[in-house]
Parts: C-alpha cells; sequence; structure tokens
C-alpha cells in the first residue's frame, strides 16, 4: 500500500460509518490488519464532529443510519465541503438507492454481507483517488501562489508566449522593444519556477490560461 | 238586334217566308204553313232578313227572346238601331259592323262569316253570323239572310276547359302526381307533364321516343314486376298498384307508385290502361325512418337493464313493460298487459305522464317522479322500494307515460358491495405489508453475518502475520461468536412474533377465499401464461380462521407455483387448487407440474431462510407453516404424481 503513501500529508485515514458495532468493529480490525489508519463512528453526527474537512482518505457509510441516512450524510458532506470519497454498504440491495448513491459521486456500492477482497480494492481504489484529487489540487494551489507573484505585463507577455507568438511578435503587440520582452519573459520564467518553456507551457495549461491565448 | 216575346201571336214572317216559287208551284192553294216553320221559328239560332239597306224585314223567335224587344218594333229599323239605343254604342260594339257586311254582300252577292261579340248585362255574349244574299230572277240582290248561332256557351265551356287543364297539370306539378293512358290499338303512351318529371327528365321534348327512353330508367328489378301488373290489368280489366324503383341520372333512387284501371271501350272490350303516378320516396324513407327508430326504441326497451313500464294516460293502462321490469316483479308479459297499474297493486305514480307541472323539456328528459323511493309489490307480494323516473312519450297520437324503475335495495347492496370491495382491498394493502416485513428480516439477518464474515476475515490476515496479533484475532472471534447467536436470535425473535400473533378469527367460506385469490393472481398467471383452475367439493361447510392469514398462505403456495415454471416449455403450466373436506378437517392442495424438488430440497423447504429461488428470502414457507400451525392445521409437502409438486394444508372444521 505505499502507493497510498503520501509524503506532504498525514497518513490516509480509513473512517467507517456504520450503527452495527460488529460490524463496524470487525471492519476497523480488517483495515488495521492490512496496515490502514482507521476511525470508526456509529452515526453520522459523530463522523461530522470529528472535524474530517482537509483530512486524507476515504469513508465508508452504511446507508440505513438512524437519524441521519448514509444518503444525507452524504449531502451535507458535500455542502461542508468534506471530499473524502465515499464506499457506500447495505444490506438492502436497492437499485434505486444506488444509483442515487453513485450520482451524487459515491465511489463504490457494496452489499452485505462483503468479502475483505471487495472492501479493501474499493478503499484502495478510494485512497488513490482521493490523493489524486489532492494533488491536482496543491499543484494548482502553487501555481496560483506564483501566477500572482507577477506583473500585469509579464502575465500579457506569458499569456502571449505559451500561445506561441515570437519575441518580435509580442513586442509588436504590446508595442515594447524585443529587448523589453526578452526581460519579462525570462522574469516570468523564474518566478513560475519553470525550468524549461515547456514546463512554463504546463503551467499555463493547468491554470488555464491556453484557451484564451488565441491570435 | 233585340228581340221581344209576343206570346200568342204569330210570327210576322209567315206570309213571307216560305217565299219560293217551287212551294207555290206545288200548288198549296190556301196559305199555309210552311212544313218548316215551326223549326225556324222555335231553332235557338237567331234568323233574320235585311233589306239590302240594311233594316229588318223579318225575324224569328229567337231575335226576340235575346233582345227583349217586339218583333214589330224591330221591323222596319236598321240593324243596331235599338241596341245602341238600349245599351249603348260601346257596348252594341261589332253589332254596328254587321251594317257595312251587310253592304259588302249586297255588293258582292256573296255569304259572309264572321263573329260578332258584345255585352249584353254583365254577360259577354259571341255569336258566330252567317250573312247569306237573296237574289231575285234579275240576279238582283232583294234581300240579306242572317243565320247567328250563340257561340257564348260553347266558349265559356271551352275557357272553362283551358283553366281546368291548366289547373290539373299545376296540381300534378304540386302534388307529383303523373298520369297517363296507354293506348292498346296504337300501342302508345300518352303522359302527363308531371310523369316526365317524375321520371327525372329534364328535357322539354315531349313524346313516344322520350317515354321509351325514360322507361328504360325503371329500376332492373322492378321492371317484369311492372310489366307484369299492367299485363293482368289488360287481360283480366282489374285494377293494378304497383311500386317501383326509377334510377335517376345522377344515380338517385325514387319510388314511383303506379295505379289505375284498364279503360274500356262502349262495348266494354279492353282498349287500353288509364293510370296515376305518385312519388313516394318521402314517404316510404320516413316509413324507414319510422321503422328504424321504433326498432332502436324496441331494443334498448327489451334489453333494459332497467325495468321500464309504458302506460297510457288516463286510466294508466299498461302498453308495453320491458323483461327487466316483469323480471323485477315477477310478472308474465301476458298478466300485465292491457291491465291497469291500480289492478296490479302498483303505485299509480307510474303511470303519471311525468308532464304534469312540469316544462315540456324536464318531461322529456326524464325527471325523477319521487324524490324518495316508492314502495311497491311483486305478484308474489315481496315489497320493494323503487326508485322511479318518468318521460311522457306521444306513440300513435296517444298520451303514455314511460317509468323507469330502478329497484332501490339493489341499489344499496350495489354501494354495499362496492364498499366491501374497498375494505377488502385495504385488507390485500395491508397483507403486502408482510412483504416488507420479510425485506426487514433479511436485513436483521445480514447484518450479523456481515459481522461474522469480516470480522473472521480480519483475524485470518492478524494470525497470517509473520508475527501473528492474538489479541486481535481473540477480540475477532469473540465478536463471530457474538454475531452468530444475533443471527440465531433474530430467526428466534421472528417464529417466535409469528406464534404469538394470534389470528383473528371469523367464519370463513374457503370456497369465497380461493376465488378472491384467482382473482387477485388473474393478471400475474395470465402475463406468465399459466392455467390457474380450482376445484371445490359442493356444500363446504363454513371454518373459524384469519381470512387476510389465509390468504397469505394461498397466495405464498400459488406464486411458489407460478416461480416453478421457469424453464419449463415442454408442457403448458398448470396449477390447480383443490378444496376437498373430510370428517373433521378441510383440505387445500395447491398442484402444479412445475420443476418439483429434489429430496433434499423436501426436506429442507420448511427451513427459515432457505430458498430454491435466485431472489427467494426463504421465510414464505416456514411463515406459512406457521400461519397453518397457529389455526391447528398443517401443512407439507409431496411430489406430484407427474411433475411438480403438491403442497397440501388442513384446517380443522367444527
Amino acid at each position: 500500500m505505499n502507493s497510498l503513501a503520501d509524503e506532504s500529508r498525514a497518513k490516509p485515514t480509513v473512517f467507517i460509518v456504520d450503527d452495527d458495532a460488529s460490524v463496524r468493529q470487525a471492519m476497523e480490525s480488517l483495515l488495521r490488519s492490512a496496515g490502514l489508519e482507521a476511525e470508526s463512528f456509529s452515526s453520522a453526527q459523530g463522523f461530522l464532529q470529528s472535524e474530517p474537512t482537509g483530512r486524507a482518505g476515504c469513508v465508508i457509510l452504511d446507508v440505513c443510519l438512524p437519524k441521519v441516512s448514509g444518503l444525507q450524510l452524504q449531502a451535507q458532506m458535500a455542502k461542508r465541503e468534506i471530499d473524502l470519497p465515499i464506499i457506500f454498504v447495505t444490506a438492502h440491495g436497492d437499485v434505486r438507492m444506488c444509483v442515487e448513491a453513485m450520482k451524487a459521486g459515491a465511489v463504490d456500492f457494496l452489499l452485505k454481507p462483503f468479502r475483505e477482497r471487495e472492501l479493501l480494492a474499493a478503499v484502495d481504489h478510494a485512497i488513490r483517488h482521493n490523493s489524486e484529487v489532492h494533488h491536482a489540487r496543491q499543484e494548482r494551489h502553487a501555481l496560483l501562489t506564483r501566477f500572482a507573484t507577477l506583473s500585469h505585463r509579464e502575465r500579457e507577455v506569458m499569456s502571449l508566449a505559451v500561445a506561441g507568438y515570437l519575441n518580435k511578435q509580442i513586442a509588436a503587440r504590446l508595442g515594447a522593444a524585443e529587448i523589453t520582452i526578452k526581460i519579462h519573459r525570462r522574469r516570468v520564467m523564474d518566478k513560475m519556477r519553470a525550468k524549461s518553456f515547456a514546463d512554463l507551457v504546463r503551467a499555463a495549461e493547468k491554470l488555464g490560461l491556453t484557451q484564451s491565448g488565441g491570435a | 238586334m233585340s228581340r221581344a216575346q209576343r206570346p200568342g201571336q204569330p210570327p210576322a214572317l209567315r206570309p213571307k217566308a216560305p217565299r219560293s216559287d217551287a212551294r207555290r208551284a206545288a200548288g198549296s192553294a190556301a196559305p199555309s204553313v210552311h212544313p218548316l216553320f215551326s223549326v225556324y221559328e222555335h231553332t235557338t239560332d237567331i234568323v233574320a232578313r235585311f233589306d239590302p239597306g240594311g233594316r229588318y224585314v223579318d225575324c224569328n223567335r229567337a231575335v226576340v227572346r235575346m233582345g227583349g224587344v217586339p218583333a214589330d218594333e224591330l221591323i222596319g229599323s236598321r240593324v243596331g238601331e235599338i241596341a245602341v239605343r238600349r245599351i249603348g254604342r260601346a257596348k252594341a260594339g261589332e253589332i254596328l259592323e254587321l251594317r257595312r257586311a251587310i253592304r259588302d254582300v249586297v255588293a258582292t252577292a256573296k255569304s259572309h262569316e264572321r263573329e260578332v261579340t258584345f255585352s249584353l248585362g254583365s254577360e259577354r255574349l259571341t255569336f258566330a253570323v252567317r250573312l247569306i244574299p237573296e237574289a231575285d230572277a234579275a240576279g238582283r240582290i232583294t234581300n240579306v239572310l242572317m243565320l247567328a248561332r250563340d257561340l257564348t256557351a260553347l266558349k265559356r265551356a271551352e275557357t272553362a276547359v283551358a283553366a281546368r287543364e291548366q289547373e290539373l297539370a299545376e296540381l300534378q306539378r304540386r302534388a307529383e302526381i303523373g298520369t297517363w293512358t296507354f293506348d292498346l290499338g296504337r300501342r302508345a303512351w300518352t303522359w302527363s307533364d308531371e310523369m316526365y318529371r317524375l321520371f327525372g327528365s329534364r328535357s322539354h321534348v315531349h313524346g313516344a321516343r322520350t317515354i321509351t327512353r325514360l322507361l328504360g330508367r325503371i329500376h332492373a328489378e322492378d321492371r317484369a314486376r311492372v310489366r307484369a301488373a299492367h299485363r293482368r290489368s289488360r287481360r283480366q280489366g282489374e285494377p293494378f298498384d304497383v311500386e317501383f324503383r326509377v334510377v335517376q341520372p345522377g344515380g338517385a333512387i325514387r319510388i314511383l307508385r303506379d295505379t289505375g284501371h284498364a279503360s274500356r271501350d262502349s262495348t266494354g272490350a279492353v282498349v287500353g290502361l288509364v293510370g296515376t303516378t305518385r312519388d313516394f320516396t318521402a314517404i316510404r324513407r320516413a316509413e324507414q325512418q319510422a321503422h328504424e327508430a321504433e326498432e332502436r326504441f324496441r331494443l334498448m326497451f327489451e334489453t333494459s337493464p332497467v325495468a321500464q313500464l309504458i302506460t297510457q294516460a288516463p286510466d294508466g293502462r299498461i302498453r308495453e313493460a320491458n323483461p327487466k321490469f316483469l323480471e323485477l316483479l315477477g310478472y308474465e308479459r301476458e298478466e300485465v298487459l292491457g291491465r291497469t297499474v291500480l289492478e296490479l297493486n302498483l303505485p299509480t305514480e307510474l303511470a303519471e305522464p311525468a308532464g304534469a307541472g312540469r316544462s315540456p323539456e324536464s318531461s322529456r328528459r326524464g325527471q325523477p317522479l319521487s324524490g324518495r323511493p316508492i314502495r311497491a309489490h311483486s305478484k308474489s307480494g315481496h315489497p320493494f322500494d323503487l326508485a322511479v323516473s318518468g318521460a311522457k312519450v306521444t306513440r300513435d297520437g296517444a298520451v303514455h307515460a314511460l317509468a323507469f324503475l330502478v329497484d332501490a335495495g339493489e341499489l344499496r347492496r350495489a354501494s354495499e358491495q362496492l364498499q366491501q370491495a374497498r375494505t377488502e382491498l385495504t385488507r390485500v394493502a395491508r397483507a403486502s405489508l408482510l412483504g416488507e416485513l420479510t425485506a426487514s428480516i433479511a436485513h436483521e439477518v445480514k447484518q450479523p453475518l456481515t459481522g461474522v464474515i469480516t470480522n473472521a476475515e480480519a483475524c485470518l490476515r492478524w494470525l497470517r502475520l509473520a508475527e501473528p496479533d492474538l489479541t486481535e484475532a481473540t477480540a475477532g472471534i469473540q465478536r463471530i461468536i457474538g454475531d452468530a447467536n444475533r443471527a440465531s436470535d433474530v430467526v428466534t425473535r421472528i417464529r417466535s412474533l409469528l406464534k404469538k400473533a394470534k389470528p383473528v378469527k371469523a367464519p370463513v367460506q374457503l370456497d369465497d377465499l380461493v376465488r378472491d385469490v384467482l382473482v387477485l393472481i388473474e393478471s400475474e398467471t395470465r402475463r406468465r401464461g399459466v392455467a390457474l383452475r380450482a376445484r371445490f367439493q359442493p356444500g363446504l361447510s363454513a371454518i373459524a380462521a384469519d381470512r387476510v392469514q389465509l390468504q397469505q398462505v394461498l397466495m405464498n403456495l400459488v406464486m411458489n407455483s407460478l416461480d416453478s415454471f421457469a424453464g419449463v416449455t415442454d408442457r403448458s403450466p398448470e396449477v390447480t387448487i383443490e378444496v376437498v373436506s373430510g370428517d373433521s378437517e378441510l383440505q387445500v392442495a395447491v398442484v402444479d407440474n412445475g420443476t418439483g424438488l429434489t429430496d433434499e430440497e423436501f426436506d429442507r423447504i420448511f427451513e427459515p431462510f432457505f430458498t430454491t429461488k435466485d431472489h427467494g428470502i426463504g421465510l414464505g414457507l416456514s411463515i406459512s407453516r406457521a400461519i397453518i400451525e397457529s389455526h391447528g392445521g398443517k401443512l407439507w409437502a409431496s411430489p406430484n404424481k407427474g411433475p411438480g409438486v403438491r403442497m397440501v394444508f388442513t384446517l380443522p372444521c367444527r
């Protein structure tokens, strides 16, 4: 499970929300035996009180919970920007319910009783998914921070450069000397921490700059 | 011209009139009366003689009768002189023209004929006048003889005939009656104008050729019949009356009726036919429509599910009663026709024309005669409450009352049945809750089952580690024991729950219950193409049972049978429910020819959670057995004689 490890964050945690104590404890035990961190809750409220926002990992959620149901919790998590992927488990095989949960963004839906292989595969998939989403967000965040340090003119030069314009063309467009553009360009590369021009183009793509850079 | 009566006096003409030399020569010595004198005197024609100057020389009585002027006054006067004096120049008119005519006759010595018209009183008279010159031996014109005949009556008759003919033609046209004759000798038809129109001719050319063409329009199927009728009449002299169709140029059919008889000459021999043809199209069409309307009414009357009675005002004599009425009140048709409602001891409201005190519209629509039911008695004296509504109808010119009778009791019973059906529906809905119950039972069982599996798998993982974690494994095994006990508890709880649930017992007629199930499950069996039948031993007695619970058992058994046909293709699926009565118990069997069960399955099907179905829960039969046992009966399964299963349960009776 090395792939799940993320050096920049805390170890991912599997949050288990199930009102059946035996099943809850069995799942926690099983996950720990697989080397995963696990925390379990008997209700939706208990889980929300643990302040899981920003934590890495996934949630195993029983559809039938007292008071606040699994599907309602899914909605509340979305509202509170808890972006942990959800694996639903239920003893009722109900297609309609399953479709509803998947539409609302659940990554998996397991019918009780399930086998360890099914559960662990679902958990592995969910954590990987969470980690990827986290990475992408982190990277974008870093790029945005760097982009914010650019001056107005430097941003203009960057957009035109990644759109494929030559320094000469950019100079003509912006009404500046070619040498000035060269200086701007060097500064952009430094501030964006781009090792090559290709690096800069990738950064621009991630920032969503490339679509608007037409002739 | 005038004349006067001179009774008794012989006319002045006498000595002169027969002034023929030949006569005289014949030697009648005495002045004798000429043999033709009385003809001359009494003829209604006017005879007068004028001298060449146009003065009367002589005249007969007819002149005197017409003019009312004595002959002696007339003689010597000029023609027209007295007339002008008496009736004026204007009215005397053409009389005066006779003067010139007389002069011309004298001058030319040729006779002259003309018509003279003049007015006398309010009458307009016309005379045909002939002036004849009389000459002496020397050829000199001595007198002019006038012979005049009164044409007035003839003229009048002619005018009248012409007017009558015109009138007749107009009448024929208006009445669309054509007349015709057929002359046997000449083999020729004569048609009135209307005949042409009746045959749809627009041509103004009337005649033999047109008639031949128009006769060709008689419908091919009717031609022989028309010809035969005419032939019979001609040969046997009897009248004919024949109806036939005429195909108009546009294809429209006109129905004509032809009546007439043979015409005979003075010797009594048949010389032809005389006929009258009338257009019967509208009449026949109206008759047809009336007939159809009557038929429609009769059909509705005869087949109506509502009792209907037609009575005639004022005494309420029954003219017609429909089968439903007779059935309702237990009478034969002959027993009520012609009798009055009073005689039959029926409420008089039934015979009240609904028009009394109401607008004609409302009576036509058929208004309730009474707000509350009317009490009536059947023939056998059985009392009824009738809801009555009525309408006024006019049939054959007489006012009749049409009454509609509905058995209010029947209405009430129907509404009760509806209510009962609703209650039944509610029960069925409640019964379907059992399905939900089993689903929640399934959930209860799956929960500990999940615990068992997941804990066991976790244990295995802890034990397989290089350094097995016995603490974790022990905790897991303890949880497994707990889960297993939990699962066992669930089953125990369900069974005790079913045992504790006391059936609500009421008298149940088992054949009725089976029929209900047949109805409930009918759409399902039809959808699956399964023939579901029931056989009852006659005279089943009621048993005390919980109707809904028994229904559930029966439904469950039938549904199992229906499910057992999956993959059966070599025989037509059949399910039979048999109900047999024994000494102390009723036995109900549900027999199918489905896939059947293996020996192992026979041993286990009543175990909870054992199922042979892909999506079954495995509780139906164990619950069914619990229900039957709580009724003091038994439920078991045995193989059918052929393929399939025979499920049997018993219920104690008495």
